[in-house]
């Protein structure tokens, strides 16, 4: 081809042909340009408008996708404008592309666990596969599955079916176990080290979460905790019954095996300083979370006997004597109220109240926490305030007001008002849970405001190089928060360090919210799965061990097996979501109202899902249809908003002209189409794809097989047409493309079987091939060589053919060998 | 097939004959599509079902089933008395074309019209397209084979390939679509009775084949006469065959006339089926071993346009099955083999050295991309399309064929020609595609009947409807539709619980005993 037309790309000078477009230019030079309806195995579509680049010249931005390059040309692909333009196009785009990307569980995860993923590992008895999947975004599994207050559960869809979600707290916590039972929690990768350092203040789980996923880059990490273990609160604020140490210690231990570094019983501002570390290492994560009991602020506070909650619960998981007297006294309504009253009931109090201005129903401590609490005979006192502690040196009495509810306030409670009538409890002890605070003694004043370190949205303070995640930063939350912010600082601090610039990693997500049970009238019922319960007299009688069994296996399959795998089965590949997270287009942009065509196709056939709602229009089915397909079964219905793509004249695909090759599904750009098989539970991360030729027909279609390296099972077939190996030109019919399940059928044959008296048992492969070596050789020496025969196949390989007839003619000594060719 | 896939791009003439090819072979069939559709080549179709590649033909020849000897023939007559032959090819090329002449001579429009229900007009018409070409490429498959004289058909087929020049270039050939993945590949190494690997003769050129199994294998040359499975199944059934080792197949379903099979299978003394599932046939077996599937291991398959291509193990096996190769390895030793495989890329360059065909042929270049054979030195690129430089014997001969009434036609009692076949989307005997969502979308038989017929019987969409021949019958659900024409149905054989091949009859081609499956006198009734 005669390269003589010279364009300035970028400022470099390349060389093209004549006619070719910007767009294969840049290609061709290495610069890639986002586009979602040109392909270049099909012909010119140019409706995606994403593809827009700078040309010198032209007062408009054009596209590069059809703009044929000229002698002289200069073009622009990289400007602010570029950016800027893709990004609108991209959220005009988002804003007609309705549905989920991630499924609600995971999106209100804090830490962003992959539960789709896990709990349908787990549910095929896929643990080693869900809990490397777990590791992904959860890092302490078997502990957070212990503690965590599981708001998935509460926006789990099959609430709408059911009423009752899917156990998935009880399932992460199951692998979590299943990994500490084999001894092996995963495979601990080889560190490519980067050469950079980063120093992580505070051992809990923000700080241990962030140290695992900056080791995985390459950072050499090192953790300075001011205890002498690691864990922080999760350590030291959650009771042994709840959350045994040895569980979170093998985590941690497992997280630090990757090679992360640990300076215990080392605290800040008193053996190091955040000036001597900024000085020995590349960026400082600051993660030392909220330790600090909010005071009650009534007279009296200073008392003897007077406790904070978490001050409490530190004692107690330190194993230290905490004398409370008989009667205690914990006023205020979460889950460390909880985990205090409880521990002062298994320390040997013998009356212990909880008192909570609000109701029961205000509480904010979990359910369960609050019922077992009652089981185990505290006496939970509503509607009341502490006005006052009293008695002489030491705690003899708490003076309470009772209260009523008035208006909701900001967080959407009744407001307790008071009454101004009081009573009083005679209590040898007060603890004081109604809060907690970030200790900012040890750090400069120019980091915070007295309350909270100062931070932008990246996690970066306003000293260069240092970071702050976790409780520190957004006060007490729980530890799945903590997770999450370790992980995103992690991403955060190794943007920093590699590119200059804080950046946590923008997420682009459509999201769906208007579901309700009706959208479900179609589910089958299936109840959830509990743990056994285990009654109150019974876990006092071992007061700090833990009580909770968790879900057994069949019960963990079963569960897993409820869910309904909702969020897009092409969210891994979706390349709508790619370039919307690379160009930052936040979808809500323009309404969804004014800018989403109404009431689409949602359609199910045996082998692909064609979900109109996500459809952008760029056209890639219609042309891989009628151009490598040869079909043209569907095709551009209606005009202007009501635009859709379809067999038109109300057919459905199934009475169309669709032969289910299923090229258009595996172009389709978005999870418009999506193969029925996948349900963006496997990863291309994860996934490697092995290239081989079909097992059906005398074609020989070359296929990609994709297997799920954490299954090491087939989850998608499909084919390539940019091979150079390929005969068929990357195209396919349903049978290669969708006809592989069979590989992992239940059917399959996986012992040698020999027949007696009519019916099969199970033999060993020595014992099989014995009876058949022995019986062969017998026919061939006393009934002669002719006596046996034997069919090969056209479905095996050439390989196996040639040496089964070998077998045949030199071992048997018979040309007794056919295969059915003719069939 | 002669020439690659490719060539089809190059083709100015389409003549499809007997495959129903969009089904069959979809690939293919989208390529013959794309160049009907692009106006680059004319479209001429002849099947007795007005198949999809039917709709778009320029010319549509809806023979009667079992005539299609007569059509070619009748074709050929009409090309030489219109001197639209290619003489300087047949000269330089072909022998015996003077009987070719004589035959055909006497297959006039007005007599072929007569055999096959097809108009002298479009006789003519299709003659003269495919005469002219310039390049013109012949597809057939089972249509062909599956009848009781089919090597005739295929004979006839080359005789109008040869008589008008269509091999050896671009866009000609004569191009018969495979219907099994490897059918090519276990033809070419000699599982066939006749045959060593390579098609080296046993009795025709013995002393070559007993010194290339002395040099290669050590061993001695069993020289009897090797059985067909046609004649396995009737040594079974006599007492004469003892023990059977099946690998990979499924007689039971597959083979024409379930009950004759099965009547076999039970007789024998010592039955072994390797397979992946408890097949109707595996259920039968003394002894089952569990294979690994096609994902589950590493070797080639030779495509029908005779490219080698590397099978990849992509998974583990499941359980204990291991791949087929290293049964037989394990076998082999048991019975006292010295055999030292291990691997598919060791096998194959013992394979590189019997056959000469595949004597370039080794992994490590499949590795780069198919290979086609002939492909003779690891220095030789393969040979995409045949006879491109005349024929490896010398000359081609014609072989001309008279055409014969088929071994069973519609009488009064079984007034319905049943044809059995594939569909899109199942493959052979189901075990695969039934578990695979093609079970969902065709969950069980059906029969094509014609509307006139349904209508005339009172049967509906969805009624089930009941096939009878002089063997058994089958019961499956109406599909009523002008693919078959009136008095015919189609019957799928997918489907083990109402096997199609209790229909067919043991009948077979004389000389390859390919089963007759396209020829059924059936009777047809509302279930």
């Amino acid at each position: 081809m005669d390269r003589s037309l010279k364009v300035i790309l970028n400022g470099k000078e390349v060389f093209g042909y004549r006619d070719q477009k910007i767009l294969e230019l840049c290609a061709e030079n290495g610069v890639e340009i986002p586009t979602l309806c040109y392909d270049p195995h099909l012909s010119l579509h140019g409706g995606c408008s994403i593809c827009l680049v700078e040309v010198k010249g032209a007062k408009s931005l054009v596209r590069a996708c059809a703009m044929p390059i000229s002698d002289g040309m200069e073009v622009q692909t990289n400007t602010e404008r570029v950016y800027g333009a893709r990004q609108l196009a991209l959220q005009l785009l988002l804003s007609d592309h309705v549905g989920d990307c991630r499924p609600p569980c995971q999106l209100t995860c804090p830490a962003r666990g992959d539960v789709k993923g896990y709990v349908n590992y787990a549910a095929e008895g896929e643990y080693r596969a869900s809990l490397d999947a777990l590791h992904d975004n959860i890092t302490l599994p078997a502990s957070i599955g212990r503690v965590c207050p599981a708001p998935c559960e509460e926006k789990c869809r099959r609430n709408f079916v059911d009423e009752e979600p899917v156990s998935i707290r009880e399932i992460k916590r199951f692998v979590g176990d299943w990994g500490i039972n084999q001894n092996d929690l995963g495979k601990i990768p080889e560190v490519r080290e980067n050469g950079r350092k980063v120093a992580i203040i505070g051992g809990g789980p923000a700080g241990v979460s962030a140290a695992y996923y900056l080791r995985k880059m390459g950072y050499a990490v090192t953790i300075f905790d001011k205890e002498a273990s690691l864990g922080g609160m999760m350590r030291y604020g959650i009771p042994d019954y709840r959350l045994p140490q040895q569980i979170l210690q093998k985590e941690i231990d497992w997280i630090l095996a990757h090679g992360i570094e640990t300076k215990l019983n080392t605290a800040l501002g008193r053996d190091v300083t955040l000036d001597e570390l900024r000085k020995d290492y590349d960026s400082v994560l600051l993660a030392i979370g909220c330790w600090k009991s909010m005071p009650m602020r009534v007279p009296g506070e200073d008392l003897k006997g007077v406790l904070g909650g978490i001050d409490y619960l530190y004692e107690v998981n330190k194993g230290n004597k905490v004398d409370l007297g008989k009667k205690v006294a914990v006023v205020g309504g979460g889950n460390t109220a909880m985990d205090a009253c409880r521990c002062a009931l298994r320390n040997g109090a013998e009356q212990v109240y909880v008192l909570y201005r609000r109701t029961r129903e205000e509480m904010p401590a979990e359910n369960i926490e609050i019922d077992e609490a009652m089981e185990e005979g505290i006496e939970f006192v509503f509607l009341s305030a502490p006005v006052a502690v009293e008695g002489d040196g030491r705690v003899e009495r708490i003076v309470c007001e009772k209260m009523k509810l008035g208006e909701p306030d900001a967080s959407g409670r009744r407001r307790p008002v008071p009454t101004g009538e009081q009573f009083t409890l005679e209590v040898d002890s007060v603890i004081a849970a109604i809060g907690q605070g970030a200790d900012l003694s040890n750090l400069p004043k120019d980091l915070h405001d007295g309350k909270r370190v100062r931070s932008d949205e990246h996690f970066a303070t306003q000293t260069e190089g240092v970071f702050v995640c976790g409780d520190l930063k957004t006060g007490p939350d729980i530890a799945a928060s903590a997770i999450g912010e370790g992980h995103w600082a992690a991403e955060s601090i190794n943007h920093f360090i590699m590119e200059g610039v804080p950046h946590r990693p923008f997420e682009c997500d459509v999201v769906r919210d208007d579901l309700g049970p009706e959208d479900f009238l179609e589910e089958e019922k299936q109840p959830q799965e509990h743990p056994v319960h285990c009654p109150g007299e019974v876990r006092l009688s071992k007061p700090f061990q833990e009580y909770n069994m968790g879900l057994t296996e069949e019960q963990v399959n079963r569960d897993g097996s409820r869910c309904m795998k909702c969020g897009c089965a092409d969210v891994y590949e979706c390349k709508l979501r790619q370039y919307g997270t690379d160009y930052e287009a936040l979808p809500e942009t323009f309404s969804k109202e004014e800018y989403s065509r109404p009431s689409r196709t949602l359609e199910a056939n045996s082998y692909y899902l064609r979900n109109m709602d996500k459809c952008i229009q760029c056209g890639v089915c219609v042309r891989a249809c009628s151009q490598k397909a040869l079909y043209s079964a569907i095709d551009f219905q209606n005009r202007g908003m009501d635009t859709l793509i379809g067999p038109g004249l109300e057919r459905s695909i199934d009475n169309s002209a669709c032969v289910f090759c299923g090229q258009c599904v595996q172009l389709c750009p978005t999870g418009a189409l999506t193969e029925n098989s996948v349900h963006g539970i496997s990863r291309p991360s994860y996934s490697r794809v092995v290239k081989t030729t079909c097992t059906y027909c005398g074609v020989g279609c070359e296929l990609n097989i994709h297997v799920d390296e954490l299954t090491g099972k087939v989850w998608n077939v499909t084919t390539d047409y940019d091979s150079t190996t390929s005969q068929n030109e990357g195209r396919c019919c349903v049978k290669g493309r969708f006809g592989w399940s069979f590989i992992h059928s239940r059917d399959r044959l996986t012992k040698p079987l020999i027949k007696e008296d009519g019916v099969f048992r199970e033999a060993s492969w020595n014992e099989a091939i014995g009876l058949i070596a022995k019986k062969f050789t017998g026919y061939r020496d006393t009934s002669g060589s002719d006596s046996v025969a034997f069919f090969t196949s056209a479905r095996c390989t050439n390989e196996e053919n040639y040496l089964l007839q070998r077998f045949a003619r030199e071992v048997m000594g018979t040309n007794n060998v056919d295969h059915c060719a003719h069939l | 097939m002669t020439n690659d896939y490719e060539s089809i791009k190059h083709a100015d003439v389409l003549l499809v004959i007997g495959s129903n090819t969009t089904e069959n072979h979809p690939v293919i069939g989208s390529w013959i599509k794309e160049q009907k559709m692009s106006g680059k080549a004319r479209l001429i179709v002849c099947d007795p079902r007005k198949i999809e590649l039917d709709g778009l033909a320029d010319i549509k020849v809806r023979q009667r089933s079992g005539s299609d000897v007569a059509l070619l023939n009748g074709l050929m007559n009409i090309i030489i008395a219109e001197g639209l032959y290619d003489s300087e090819f047949i000269e330089k090329n072909v022998e015996k074309f003077d009987d070719l002449k004589a035959l055909v001579a006497e297959y006039t429009p007005g007599k072929v019209s007569a055999i096959t229900g097809v108009p002298e007009e479009t006789l003519k018409e299709a003659a003269r397209t495919y005469a002219k070409g310039p390049n013109s490429a012949i597809f057939y498959t089972m249509g062909i084979t599956q009848h009781k004289y089919g090597t005739n058909n295929v004979r006839t087929v080359a005789n109008l390939a040869l008589l008008c020049g269509m091999l050896g270039r671009k866009g000609t050939g004569v191009n018969p679509l495979r219907g099994q993945n490897n059918v090519q590949g276990a033809c070419d190494m000699g599982c066939l009775p006749a045959v060593l690997p390579g098609y080296l003769n046993i009795a025709k050129k013995t002393d070559d084949a007993r010194e290339k199994v002395r040099r290669i294998w050590n061993s001695d040359l069993p020289t009897s006469p090797g059985k067909t499975i046609v004649k396995v199944m009737e040594g079974a059934a006599s007492g004469e065959i003892k023990g059977l080792f099946v690998m990979g197949e499924n007689p039971m379903v597959s083979d024409p006339n379930t009950n004759h099979v099965r009547h076999a299978l039970e007789h024998l003394d010592f039955l072994v089926v390797q397979d992946i599932f408890l097949t109707e046939t595996a259920q039968m077996a003394n002894v089952v071993l569990p294979a690994a599937c096609w994902a589950e291991k590493d070797g080639t398959f030779t495509n029908t346009c005779r490219a080698v291509q590397r099978v990849r193990k992509a998974v583990d096996a499941p359980g204990e099955a291991l791949p087929d190769w290293k049964i037989i390895v394990d076998i082999a030793k048991a019975c006292g083999a010295s055999w030292n495989f291990e691997s598919p890329a060791q096998i194959m360059e013992e394979i590189s050295r019997f056959v000469p065909q595949y004597g370039g042929i080794s992994f490590d270049r499949l590795d780069k991309g198919p290979l086609m054979w002939p492909c003779p030195d690891a220095n030789h690129p393969g040979t995409p399309n045949l006879y491109t430089t005349g024929f490896p014997r010398g000359k081609a001969t014609f072989v001309p064929c008279e055409w014969h009434e088929p071994h069973e036609w519609p009488d009064a009692e079984y007034p319905f020609l049943a044809t059995t076949g594939r569909t899109l989307y199942h493959y052979h005997t189901g075990t695969m595609t039934r578990r695979t969502p093609s079970a969902e979308f065709i969950k069980s038989l059906y029969v094509e009947v014609n509307p006139d017929d349904a209508a005339t019987m009172g049967i509906g969409p969805g009624d089930d409807v009941k096939v009878s021949s002089r063997r058994g019958s089958v019961v499956g659900e109406a599909r009523i539709t002008d693919k078959v024409p009136p008095k015919m149905v189609f019957v799928p054989f997918h489907f083990g619980e109402q096997p199609a091949n209790s229909l067919t009859a043991s009948v077979w081609d004389i000389t390859t005993e390919t089963p007759a499956f396209k020829i059924n006198a059936v009777k047809v009734e509302k279930a």
